[in-house]
């Protein structure tokens, strides 16, 4: 039976556009359901990151409307939506001068106002789920590439966010280290975690996501269960992709 | 040799009014330069054009013109209060340009990083993005205190009775140019070399902690 | 602080005066000081060990003292032994030796900053040390460090105000002398105008030279 899902993210009739008249959002109209995750994919340049930068207000929008929770992503709201959206980067952006503990005790402490003692067996816990019970102590730059991404992961989930929004986070990894990220990154799709995921790794795709999208020059070209997008996608460009990639 | 051993000995009565201005002018010139640094790098509307008309304004003008302009305009001021308030005040626009390029060097990564937790400006300044600047800012640092340093002399000029008026009075005794100025210049060089190697000292060690 | 027009409409002679002194000690200082910087840095870069032991130390000494006491030494310190300059070539020769070893820095920088190959290109067509770093390094290195050089030289602008404590009659040395006689710290004022007006000037005056001499690599 069709539940009616709960929408989190609600894209309206979206316009981005860079200053050297690169439209990158075109007229874009998205919802996003409240416990799938949903990868994103398509040619760089496409939009992908643009799309979910704009969602925690990292990118602001030339028109249209960008609904969190029902409510619309302005500059004065910003901050109260960062604090529900948990974001994973491409580069990680830890805080090289913390722990990765401290790394992921900032946001809940400095920014809900938290008290550490509140919050800090919830975070160990993360920090267990992800593999790095032994190294919550170490420096970022002691670390791993993978290691890094797993504690960035970690500082998201500190914050319990109502989503989490991935930017493509294994791309700047070596491949030995991809999969120890895509697995808690499956871990916590399972878990039922609304998660944006931005993507090359299709097999992470076809395994974790609920609903796959591509996106072409600004616009969302299909949307798609893993399994049709795989079988019987319906559009030129992303069997084109399809057989690139594949 | 003996002369030589007298004249030094009269000469540091003038370190210690060197001992009065230096610390205190460093230490105002910093907080002052790391708070118009930071509001310089907000540029906040309006507060943006006097924090510029200031650094343009120290930037431009003589610190030895500022020193006898503000001392003949309040001449109930002792000269060492005007020597440490102008050398601050000086000083801190050159501070404020350090830290706020300091501030421009931090990758826009880690801003984001901080945006993407929920942080205020505020708290991302204090937890992120100075505790990065402060490694990275100390040789330029050290650096503009080495001018600091040179720039003690001109105070002489309004009076303060540092290294060089005192010259001036022991050569009314024994005149010795030479000598006598040789000492203050010695003085000044072991000081500020042994200062510019630990700052070359410094920032070697803290681009091998970078790296790691 | 006050400022009263009678004192620019009274003085004005003597502060045109200084102005122009300044700004006549500022020009020549600034070439000499330049001109002098680009032969050190050459001399250094031949890598002759005994000038370049001699050459480290007179830049350290030069960077590490004041200013002011070395233009005491040349005034006051030289007569001593018996050789008496006019304030003129004091101030010239300490401006000269100070800055030009602080632009000579800023030169090797750029110069130690250039690619190996470019000496060795120049190395394996057969041309002495000497030229290779006349005609591949030094043109290179000059442009290159043309932002920087302008930053040390607006500090030159600065150093003339010391040439006041050595009876030269530039700006500060007029403000110091209407003060005095007027107790008028007016005069301070309009050199600080004078000040920026240079400064002005030279900000103007760099960004034309940086777009011209631009580095495209």
């Amino acid at each position: 039976m069709e539940q009616e899902k709960r929408v989190v993210v609600e894209f309206k009739d979206v316009v981005k556009q860079f200053e050297d008249d690169l439209v990158v959002l075109d007229h874009l109209n998205m919802k996003f359901y409240d416990g799938e995750t949903h990868v994103l994919c398509g040619r760089s340049g496409a939009g992908k990151s643009t799309l979910i930068r704009c969602i925690n207000y990292l990118e602001s929008i030339n028109a249209g409307e960008i609904l969190v929770e029902g409510e619309a992503v302005t500059k004065k709201r910003a901050r109260a939506i960062r604090k529900k959206c948990g974001m994973v980067f491409q580069s990680f952006n830890l805080f090289p001068h913390m722990t990765i503990l401290e790394n992921a005790l900032l946001g809940p402490m400095k920014s809900l106002n938290k008290q550490k003692a509140e919050i800090i067996e919830k975070v160990e816990s993360y920090f267990h789920k992800v593999g790095l019970a032994e190294k919550m102590r170490a420096l970022p730059g002691e670390l791993s590439g993978g290691q890094k991404q797993r504690a960035a992961i970690v500082r998201a989930l500190a914050m319990e966010p109502d989503l989490i929004l991935f930017d493509e986070p294994t791309s700047a990894l070596d491949p030995e280290m991809i999969g120890e990220v895509l697995n808690v990154m499956k871990q916590l799709s399972d878990e039922g975690r609304t998660m944006l995921v931005v993507t090359h790794e299709m097999g992470f795709a076809r395994e974790a996501a609920d609903k796959i999208s591509f996106m072409d020059a600004g616009k969302i070209v299909a949307t798609k269960t893993p399994v049709d997008f795989f079988h019987d996608p319906g559009h030129e460009s992303v069997e084109r992709f399809l057989k690139q990639i594949l | 040799m003996a002369d030589i051993i007298t004249i030094v000995k009269f000469l540091s009565t003038g370190v210690i009014a060197l001992i009065e201005v230096i610390p205190a002018s460093v230490a105002i010139s910093l907080v002052l330069g790391i708070i118009i640094g930071i509001l310089g790098y907000l540029q906040i509307p309006i507060i943006r054009y006097i924090v510029s008309a200031y650094i343009i304004a120290m930037r431009g003008l003589p610190p030895l013109t500022l020193l006898l302009l503000v001392f003949f305009s309040g001449s109930f001021v002792s000269p060492i209060v005007t020597a440490i308030v102008v050398l601050s005040v000086y000083h801190g626009a050159y501070i404020a340009e350090i830290v706020r390029a300091g501030i421009s060097a931090i990758p826009k990564g880690q801003h984001e990083g901080a945006d993407s937790i929920g942080l205020s400006v505020i708290a991302k300044m204090v937890h992120v993005i100075m505790p990065q600047v402060w490694l990275s800012i100390i040789p330029s640092l050290v650096g503009q205190y080495i001018i600091l340093i040179k720039d003690t002399t001109l105070i002489s000029a309004i009076g303060v009775m540092e290294l060089l008026n005192n010259a001036r009075q022991i050569m009314q005794v024994v005149y010795r140019p030479i000598t006598v100025y040789v000492i203050v210049a010695v003085f000044f060089f072991v000081i500020c070399f042994f200062l510019e190697n630990l700052s070359k000292h410094l920032e070697r060690r803290i681009k091998a902690k970078t790296i790691l | 602080m006050n400022f009263n027009l009678y004192v620019l409409i009274e003085w004005w002679p003597k502060i045109l005066s200084a102005f122009g002194t300044t700004l006549f000690y500022f020009v020549v200082c600034s070439c000499v000081a330049v001109l002098f910087a680009i032969l050190i840095s050459m001399l250094l870069a031949l890598r002759l060990k005994g000038l370049t032991c001699f050459l480290r130390a007179y830049i350290a000494v030069f960077r590490n003292t004041p200013l002011l006491v070395q233009l005491f030494l040349l005034f006051y310190g030289l007569p001593f032994i018996g050789i008496r300059m006019p304030a003129f070539f004091c101030g010239l020769i300490g401006v000269a030796l100070n800055e030009g070893a602080f632009i000579s820095e800023i030169i090797r920088g750029y110069i130690e900053a250039l690619p190996r190959g470019d000496w060795e290109a120049g190395e394996s067509l057969g041309l002495s040390r000497f030229s290779v770093i006349r005609y591949a390094i030094l043109p290179q290195a000059l442009r290159d460090s043309v932002p920087a050089v302008t930053g040390q030289i607006s500090i030159i602008i600065k150093d003339t105000s010391l040439f006041s404590m050595i009876m030269i009659s530039e700006l500060t040395r007029t403000a110091n002398s209407i003060y005095t006689r007027t107790f008028d710290t007016s005069g301070f004022i309009i050199s600080a105008v004078l000040y920026l007006f240079i400064f002005f000037l030279l900000t103007l005056l760099s960004k034309q030279i940086e777009r011209r001499y631009k580095v495209k690599r």
